[in-house]
């Protein structure tokens, strides 16, 4: 089993006739999801890959029973492209675009919560249930199905972890890059808790980095809820260079940026398995696969 | 970006808050000249971006023309920080009764934009930090905030009358300028009260958001040279690269933030050490290559050279052709390297390189790369 998307998942691809759109449309497709339509404003009749394109999401909607849209725009559009899925009701949205301003960014997520519906994004490689539906931009081959659950900020540490998961023939349930950027419209927290509902995700991984708070957020949650499955953490950027104190006021609301060592002692006080180096997360979370579930 | 004090202060009177009056002057003559139209005493302060500038002798208080002749003289052209003086802001000193705290900014802890205030202004913030003088409260982009919820927040300074909606609608009007203008920090300190009861801004630390030029730069100064950043920085930024140099031996080439950090993290904790980080984004034309390995092979005492790349839009062929043309054609051909790359047209792009007597990790981990090349590298010296 899958959280969020599956092959029951019918998916449109917002910005479908640019360069990027349509290629990953296509190799979305190529791979198994089934992306019945696409919307570009002003191109309503064309067709991408035999995919029709409409003019509006709600045309799209009227059209296919979407419950996916995934967003191909320039930062100065997504936050209306996202809305637009929002109003039309569908209730997962994911968006690829970097650079997004961040008011836009926090706009469509107080939007997205105010109505019920999950943002992933924005700045993500998208998600993935392995074998079933590919909603991103991830090659879909460095991924394989099992019962791994993997939430990340970085795209690129997505395919690392799941590639050395594959070589060690563990396979994931879903995998979810929730953005590198400051604002995410789905955080650790909200995927855990999806996670622990999963009958079809036994342990979940965590990829975390330096900035934010993120995975400060995700140790409260796992310590609150007692939870219930195994979690592992890799965080990445110990040896980053620092970046600029946002101004004065950064004093006095949040603490500075915690180093990568803060996160990890919280995670660790929290019960998650903290890692070094994903050879050595991947290789913990082979073992538990193969012998230590009961 | 942000802003210098007297470009702030610009955006805080086109809102409609009230600044004290001044002149800019990059010269003694300048400050003269505004002294003598301003009438004494007059505030002297160096317009650079960095903090504490009180602190550090960048700003004075004159109440003579000799005065305002001996601080000009001494501030025009001194380094504080990173920066050197070239302009001094010099206002009409302002006769304060109260001095507060205010700021709206994006707080990436709760991700959500926050207003803050506090009556413990001109203070350094961090001595505030934690105490029950500082007040906060969150602010929807869904919708306006009307005038009297500025007023009960401002009421909990313990301010009331003229004072309170004097305050208050500085805030509203601070809220108004930074959602119009992108701004992720808009801080006031110290927000004066006067003895005739005007409320006027006497500092502005305003930072735009970089994702919202393309909204914003109708209106903002050009791009100052960053002090902090280099030549290499600023043109590797214009072809999307994100590079910042470093003190180490090994120079890295990632096609993703996570990917570089976990490579820097992997040479230090195997006794080497990274000579950059780089992010080169998404692969999509051979000149990135070119351009991202230039940048690397720049730095005299580089040892090694490993390159980390996920072929997603990207095509591996067409990057292990870029790689080979460049090294070609570089001057440090006998430098150590090794290319990890996975993805779309791998098992020719790794032929290619092979061929050409490049090493080469097979999709592997970069845990794998980073041992190659620090092996590499370790049989050379």
């Amino acid at each position: 089993m899958t959280i969020l998307i599956d092959q029951h998942s019918v998916v449109l691809v917002q910005g479908i006739t640019g360069r990027i759109g349509s290629w990953h449309a296509k190799l979305m497709r190529e791979y198994g999801t089934n992306v019945v339509a696409g919307v570009t404003p002003g191109k309503g009749g064309a067709s991408v890959a035999d995919i029709p394109v409409y003019d509006t999401v709600r045309e799209a909607t009227e059209h296919f029973p979407i419950n996916v849209s995934i967003i191909f725009a320039p930062p100065s559009r997504v936050k209306e492209a996202a809305c637009e899925a929002i109003d039309a009701s569908i209730p997962i949205v994911v968006s690829v675009t970097e650079h997004v301003p961040v008011f836009d960014a926090l706009y469509l997520r107080d939007y997205a919560r105010e109505r019920g519906c999950t943002v992933i994004g924005p700045n993500t490689v998208g998600l993935i249930s392995p074998g079933q539906c590919k909603v991103g931009i991830m090659p879909g081959a460095f991924y394989r199905p099992g019962k791994v659950g993997l939430i990340s900020r970085s795209g690129t540490l997505t395919h690392e972890t799941a590639i050395q998961l594959s070589a060690r023939n563990v396979g994931q349930s879903t995998c979810i890059g929730i953005g590198g950027d400051s604002v995410n419209g789905t955080d650790y927290a909200d995927l855990l808790e999806l996670f622990r509902r999963d009958d079809g995700t036994d342990c979940v991984i965590m990829v975390g980095e330096i900035g934010g708070w993120l995975e400060q957020r995700a140790a409260e949650t796992i310590d609150r809820s007692k939870y219930p499955k195994p979690v592992y953490a890799f965080l990445a950027g110990r040896r980053a260079p620092h970046g600029r104190r946002m101004g004065h006021a950064g004093a006095l609301v949040s603490d500075a940026d915690a180093s990568i060592e803060t996160k990890e002692r919280l995670l660790r006080e929290a019960g998650v398995n903290v890692f070094q180096t994903i050879e050595d997360l991947t290789a913990s979370v082979a073992e538990y696969m193969r012998v230590g579930k009961s | 970006m942000q802003l210098l004090e007297h470009e702030g202060k610009a955006l805080l009177a086109e809102h409609g808050i009230k600044v004290p009056t001044s002149h800019i002057a990059r010269s003694t003559d300048a400050v003269a000249a505004a002294a003598a139209d301003l009438g004494l005493p007059i505030m002297l302060k160096a317009q650079v971006p960095s903090g504490r500038r009180g602190k550090h002798g960048g700003i004075a208080l004159a109440k003579s023309i000799d005065e305002a002749h001996l601080a000009a003289n001494r501030i025009l052209g001194s380094r504080l920080g990173d920066d050197s003086v070239a302009a001094l802001l010099v206002e009409q000193a302002v006769d304060i009764d109260k001095e507060f705290y205010l700021s709206v900014y994006f707080d990436r802890r709760r991700q959500a934009l926050v207003v803050i205030a506090s009556n413990a202004g001109g203070m350094e913030v961090e001595e505030l930090s934690g105490t029950d003088d500082v007040i906060v409260d969150a602010i929807s982009l869904l919708r306006a905030r009307q005038p009297h919820e500025f007023q009960d927040f401002c009421r909990r300074l313990g301010v009331r009358g003229p004072t309170l909606l004097g305050i208050s609608d500085v805030l509203s009007k601070l809220v108004t300028l930074a959602l119009s203008r992108d701004a992720v920090l808009a801080e006031i300190n110290p927000l004066a009260v006067t003895k005739h009861g005007d409320v006027i801004a006497l500092d502005a630390k305003i930072t735009i958001d970089e994702s919202s030029y393309y909204r914003q730069s109708h209106w903002m100064p050009p791009a100052r040279d960053d002090a902090t950043s280099s030549a290499s920085e600023r043109a590797a930024k214009a072809v999307g690269i994100s590079y910042v140099p470093l003190d180490g031996e090994v120079a890295i080439v990632a096609n993703g933030t996570g990917l570089a950090l976990n490579m820097m993290d992997l040479l230090a904790q195997q006794g080497s050490s990274a000579a950059n980080f780089m992010d080169v984004g998404p692969v999509d034309r051979p000149d990135k290559i070119q351009r991202a390995l230039e940048l690397c092979l720049e730095q005299e005492r580089v040892l090694g050279l490993c390159i980390n790349l996920y072929g997603g839009a990207t095509d591996c062929r067409m990057v292990a052709e870029a790689i080979l043309k460049t090294l070609q054609s570089a001057r440090r051909k006998s430098l150590p390297r090794v290319v990890r790359m996975c993805g779309h047209g791998e098992e020719e792009g790794w032929a290619l390189l092979e061929n050409a007597g490049v090493a080469v990790v097979r999709g592997g981990s970069t845990e794998e790369a980073v041992r190659k090349i620090i092996a590499q590298v370790g049989a050379r010296t």
